[in-house]
């Protein structure tokens, strides 16, 4: 697939047009047909590619234990929703909602401190802005396995290993990194001139930040949160380490199906089905950003 | 707007509190705790060790099997992601038909968690499971890829790539559209000189993003945990055992924290090595976002 995508003759027909003479030679066409068919057989391999592993998880979850293993996958036979009642009757949607709790109050306390730091950093001019936001950035290098030491052993010390506060504090931070480096873009684009005359009109440097440029960045107040949202909601590391049964998150219940001698596929995979829903459709949503947040805002 | 000094004081303050608390500090601990013994199930003879842990380090053989694995993992995992994802770039710019559905669904994998992902690769890369059964398919032979110290390694690896993959031809495809017209027509010519235009014409305007591109992939996929954890948690034996797990097994299974504290110190001296190295080598820099 690598290999042969750049080599496929197919010029596009935009580009085709405005290069080549209206008359065309049998055999370019004949081609160019050819190339447009393999290009439409490669984009058919990727979107397959990319969805038939979901659509598994999402078959096995609606079929009963007999038909986990029975190759080739029946697309479409009677759903069986013994899995997800399984899952539903068990711990799984106490740990769904925390995924919730968790994600949200995150969010929350992310972007509001995400905005206020991104824009003084965008109005900022002093050489240590430069170096305050590689320094923030420089924290989205570290491997959370690493700093999990000195986290989960300063939790068991102040007694806050399993509890929201010890969690959340952790993905604040964890997100914020990019948050800032994500609204201080924004805010950038944001004219100074609006600015200044929102300080005309009497407003207060604050008053400026919220009735003026926060206003005109409320795409980009959603693109964010809704990025912070889905990273802490599908966060595993930090969780397992940090959480037991009271603030476990959806990932935490995973590992759980995976017994020693067999692994309960159906239940899995109903868990896993419903906890891939928000992040899915919210992605889809924010698809325009979801490039540069996933990049930590690194990239354009 | 020129702002005060007052106001950007004011603006700061929360958020670097909270680097200084949830960041720095642990950094700071790791340092420590890896000159000491720190051993969670056998306390009393916790004490200060100097670089004892690191002279452990250096001579395990695990331990160096590890640190390859991972050089291993990440290097499969981009030398998949960047040309695939550079190739399903020049797709999307083909513009055809479906082009915007394309898009819509390469966001899909990217979205999903991790672990998830681990799981249901694991569940398909089963013996006698669907990948078993599409190459048999396709005339090829299957075989239990994560069951098999030769191939579990390169196979997590590669589902990483999966993942990621449309994360780079996203970025990429949006960096080819800021692109004067006349370049991408070269790498829409007829035949043999495709590969030479991409090569020598296109990918050269967009060096510096393929590189903080390359950069994040590097990055990500040295200290990925989910996928390797939940797919072979290092086996079998440890045969696909990464730095990650290594670390994870050292701290949390055995509890010898300050060993894996300097496992730690390690891994970040790597990271930041490669990555100064490759934005060296490369001057990444161009390409970051104002």
């Amino acid at each position: 697939m690598s290999t042969s995508a750049p080599t496929v003759p197919a010029p596009s027909n935009r580009g085709a047009r405005a290069v080549e003479p209206r008359a065309r030679s049998e055999a370019p066409r004949r081609r160019h047909a050819l190339g447009q068919g393999v290009s439409y057989l490669l984009m058919a391999v990727v979107v397959l590619g990319c969805l038939v592993p979901v659509a598994l998880m999402a078959r096995i979850a609606l079929s009963p234990p007999a038909e986990w293993r029975t190759m080739p996958v029946d697309w479409l036979s009677q759903p069986f929703t013994g899995s997800f009642r399984a899952v539903l009757s068990g711990n799984f949607p106490h740990a769904l909602a925390n995924s919730l709790i968790i994600a949200v109050v995150t969010t929350a306390l992310v972007v509001v401190m995400a905005s206020v730091a991104g824009h003084a950093l965008a109005r900022m001019r002093s050489r240590h802005k430069e170096r305050f936001l590689f320094f923030v950035l420089g924290t989205r290098m570290g491997p959370a396995v690493v700093f999990a030491l000195p986290l989960f052993l300063l939790a068991t010390k102040l007694r806050l290993v399993d509890t929201y506060v010890a969690i959340i504090a952790v993905y604040t931070v964890y997100n914020l990194a990019f948050a800032i480096w994500m609204m201080h873009g924004f805010f950038l684009d944001v004219p100074p001139e609006v600015e200044e005359a929102g300080l005309v009109d009497g407003l207060s440097e604050w008053g400026v930040f919220r009735r003026v440029s926060l206003r005109m960045t409320v795409p980009g107040v959603i693109a964010t949160a809704t990025l912070v949202f889905i990273l802490t909601w599908n966060e595993f590391f930090y969780a397992f380490v940090l959480t037991r049964q009271v603030a476990n998150t959806f990932p935490t219940t995973i590992p759980g199906y995976f017994g020693a001698f067999q692994v309960n596929w159906g239940e899995m995979f109903a868990a896993s089905t419903m906890g891939v829903l928000p992040p899915v459709v919210f992605g889809l949503l924010v698809r325009k950003w979801l490039a540069r947040g996933l990049s930590g805002g690194l990239v354009e | 707007m020129r702002t005060s000094r007052r106001y950007t004081i004011t603006a700061l303050t929360p958020s670097v509190l909270l680097f200084l608390l949830v960041l720095v500090f642990p950094t700071v601990y790791v340092f420590n705790l890896a000159l000491r013994r720190h051993s969670l199930t056998d306390v009393v003879n916790n004490r200060y060790i100097g670089v004892q842990n690191f002279v452990d380090l250096a001579a395990g053989e695990r331990f160096w099997s590890a640190a390859w694995h991972s050089l291993v993992f990440s290097a499969v995992s981009m030398a998949v992601s960047l040309p695939v994802g550079i190739a399903i770039a020049l797709l999307i710019q083909r513009r055809l038909r479906g082009t915007s559905l394309l898009r819509a669904v390469l966001i899909v994998p990217m979205v999903l968690s991790p672990l998830v992902v681990g799981a249901v690769f694991r569940f398909m890369l089963d013996s006698r499971g669907f990948i078993d059964w599409l190459l048999h398919f396709v005339g090829l032979g299957g075989t239990a890829f994560l069951a098999q110290p030769s191939t579990a390694l390169i196979t997590v690896a590669l589902v990483d790539a999966w993942q990621w993959t449309p994360f780079v031809a996203i970025v990429v495809a949006a960096a080819m559209e800021t692109l004067p017209p006349s370049v991408m027509e070269a790498a829409k010519l007829d035949g043999a000189n495709a590969w030479q235009e991409l090569w020598h014409f296109v990918l050269p305007q967009i060096r510096p993003l393929l590189v903080l591109v390359a950069l994040i992939r590097f990055m990500d996929s040295f200290r990925e945990f989910d996928k390797p954890f939940i797919m072979t948690n290092g086996g079998p034996g440890t045969s696909s055992e990464t730095l990650p797990i290594y670390l994870y097994k050292f701290a949390f299974q055995y509890y010898d924290m300050g060993y894996a504290a300097a496992v730690g110190l390690v891994m970040l001296v790597l990271i930041s090595v490669t990555s100064t190295f490759i934005v060296r080598r490369f001057r990444a820099s161009e390409g970051v976002a104002s």
